[in-house]
């Protein structure tokens, strides 16, 4: 329908300011970055110099051995975060379908860990796995199990980390398999009970093909949101001991403002940038083949 | 007691256990506010209840510049959610009402989207060398400006989805009235998506008060968030201060807490992207 006062061009009034912004602040820097990364950058040394370097700071950056560590380490916090969130949120999810008095109340508890403040729950995990004061082993030592130096120990401070991660998110996972199951029209099983389908039948051929769009949303969330994981990994160890927890935001951030190498830096973070874009990528792709 | 409720048993003790494993380290966490350090390094005392005080409290207020830190946090997140919000409302309108090509609609939408993905270390080291040119380092105002910025796109294309419920029979009658766009989104589509609005507007106001990193390079002591400030106080002696810990954390999750009992049902649609509608 054609009206006098919306012309072609009334969209751009309304979403021009809020695009425009956006650019500016968020793809203006990316592109001030890549100018950057070309440069030797040094905020705190002045007798290091600021001149132009050509691509020498990539060429540090994929030499670096620290920055591979990061890379590992990075993969290895995501891959075992998110399986282990996906396993538990699913298992939560199943105790929790059939519970419909007070499933808000539930919901909501269960809500909490994952929007409460990530600098708080850094600082809880600090908390809770002080191996002489923490709660964690407090409980190891009632039930009689060894004493264990969780984060102050190279063997053991990234599975904290992947414990901590696993406890903030698992109910991201619950919520939205749960809502997902809900989604679900009765109708669909009530076909499928006057066919004389199965529970089994009607799990594989119902229950699981709906869902799995949100396991892989679910996936998608997390994986992107693990290799972005910055605050309560830093805020806990600043990426130590011994570098056992120096995921890529972590390093990245250490480069640029503790060893305040600017241009070092830029290209650390221009090459985390591609890494996620390719990811992202691949991921939405992977999703919407299965749709 | 019938058979089927003795079965039920198990799963509710399963439950239990689950919400326990969530909740008492975030109430061991409150608790350790109200110890003294004296208490909270007695091995003997690490689940008691005695020997309580306030005195940390009394302590952050006075020594700590805690008021100062909450008031920049407040003026921070009430501030830039709210414009955040102003942008993002006329342009999830644009994208959602609008008349413009699919094509356009369709890349828009999903760059606005594709910037959730944005890692923010990607652009907070040129934003930290253009603020230090041009003075806006270390002041509130720029920090205030990045997170407007940054959540714009991922409001607008959470409002997209609830503007787009709204039934386009109610806006093209209200065209046919003579109603401009710009009165159609006041007077129908805002009032008419209330809830979606408050759940974004409080979405945003969420992300903004956890915010760490941005807050952690673009500020100092005389501009601190609460992240910041907490990540601070806790670590500023020889000893980890985790009566501090205790407080600055219960000041920082108290509020979003509350916020999350109260919006259950749409902080979760609002965190999946907009995919998980109920």
């Amino acid at each position: 329908m054609k009206t006098k006062i919306q012309g072609a061009n009334t969209w751009k009034w309304f979403v021009f300011p809020a695009l425009f912004l956006v650019l500016l602040v968020g793809i203006g820097p990316l592109i001030y970055s890549l100018f950057i990364s070309t440069h030797q950058y040094n905020i705190a040394k002045i007798q290091i110099p600021y001149k132009f370097v050509g691509l020498k700071n990539y060429a540090t950056i994929f030499t670096d051995p620290h920055v591979w560590n990061s890379f590992k380490l990075t993969i290895i916090f995501s891959a075992a975060s998110v399986s282990l969130e996906l396993i538990f949120g699913s298992l939560i999810a199943l105790l929790l379908i059939n519970v419909v008095r007070g499933r808000n109340v539930y919901r909501s508890l269960f809500l909490i860990p994952m929007v409460i403040t990530p600098i708080a729950v850094g600082l809880m995990g600090r908390y809770i796995f002080d191996d002489a004061v923490g709660i964690v082993n407090w409980l190891f030592r009632l039930l009689n199990l060894p004493r264990i130096i969780w984060y102050g120990n190279v063997k053991s401070a990234l599975i904290t980390m992947i414990i901590l991660d696993v406890w903030e998110w698992s109910s991201f996972v619950f919520l939205i398999i749960l809502a997902g199951l809900m989604a679900i029209p009765p109708e669909y099983y009530e076909a499928a009970k006057v066919e004389g389908a199965g529970y089994f039948r009607t799990l594989f051929k119902i229950t699981l093909p709906t869902l799995r769009n949100v396991y892989l949303l679910a996936m998608l969330v997390r994986i992107i949101d693990t290799f972005k994981e910055f605050d309560k990994v830093y805020i806990m160890t600043k990426g130590g001991p011994n570098f056992a927890t120096d995921l890529i935001t972590v390093r990245n951030y250490t480069l640029a403002f503790k060893e305040f190498n600017i241009g070092l830096g830029s290209a650390f973070s221009i090459v985390i940038l591609i890494v996620m874009i390719l990811l992202g990528t691949f991921l939405i792709r992977v999703i919407q083949r299965t749709y | 007691m019938t058979l089927k409720n003795i079965l039920k048993a198990p799963k509710f003790v399963l439950i239990f256990v689950l919400l326990a494993l969530f909740l008492v380290p975030i109430i061991f966490q409150m608790n350790s506010g109200f110890k003294a350090l004296g208490t909270i390094y007695d091995p003997d005392q690490i689940v008691s209840l005695k020997n309580l005080t306030m005195a940390v409290w009394i302590d952050a207020v006075k020594h700590q510049k805690f008021l100062m830190y909450l008031k920049h946090s407040i003026i921070a997140t009430i501030s830039a959610t709210a414009v955040a919000m102003l942008f993002a409302i006329p342009a999830a309108y644009g994208l959602a009402k609008l008349r413009m090509g699919e094509k356009t609609r369709k890349s828009l939408s999903f760059e606005f989207l594709a910037m959730r993905m944005l890692p923010g270390i990607a652009v907070i080291i040129p934003i930290f060398v253009v603020y230090k040119k041009i003075g806006l380092l270390y002041t509130l105002p720029g920090l205030i400006i990045i997170y407007i910025v940054f959540n714009i796109p991922l409001a607008t294309w959470l409002l997209e989805g609830f503007f787009k419920e709204v039934p386009n029979e109610i806006s093209e009658a209200a065209r046919i009235d003579g109603c401009t766009p710009l009165s159609e989104l006041i007077r129908i589509i805002v009032p008419l998506s209330a809830p979606g609005l408050l759940s974004v507007t409080i979405l945003t106001f969420i992300f903004i008060w956890n915010e760490y990193m941005f807050a952690s390079v673009l500020t100092t002591s005389s501009s601190r968030t609460l992240p910041v400030w907490a990540a601070y106080t806790t670590y500023q002696h020889y000893i980890v201060n985790y009566s501090m810990l205790g407080v600055s954390s219960t000041v920082m999750i108290v509020p979003v807490i509350i916020f999350a009992i109260l919006m259950q049902k749409y902080l979760v649609r609002g965190l999946s992207f907009g995919a998980v509608k109920e």
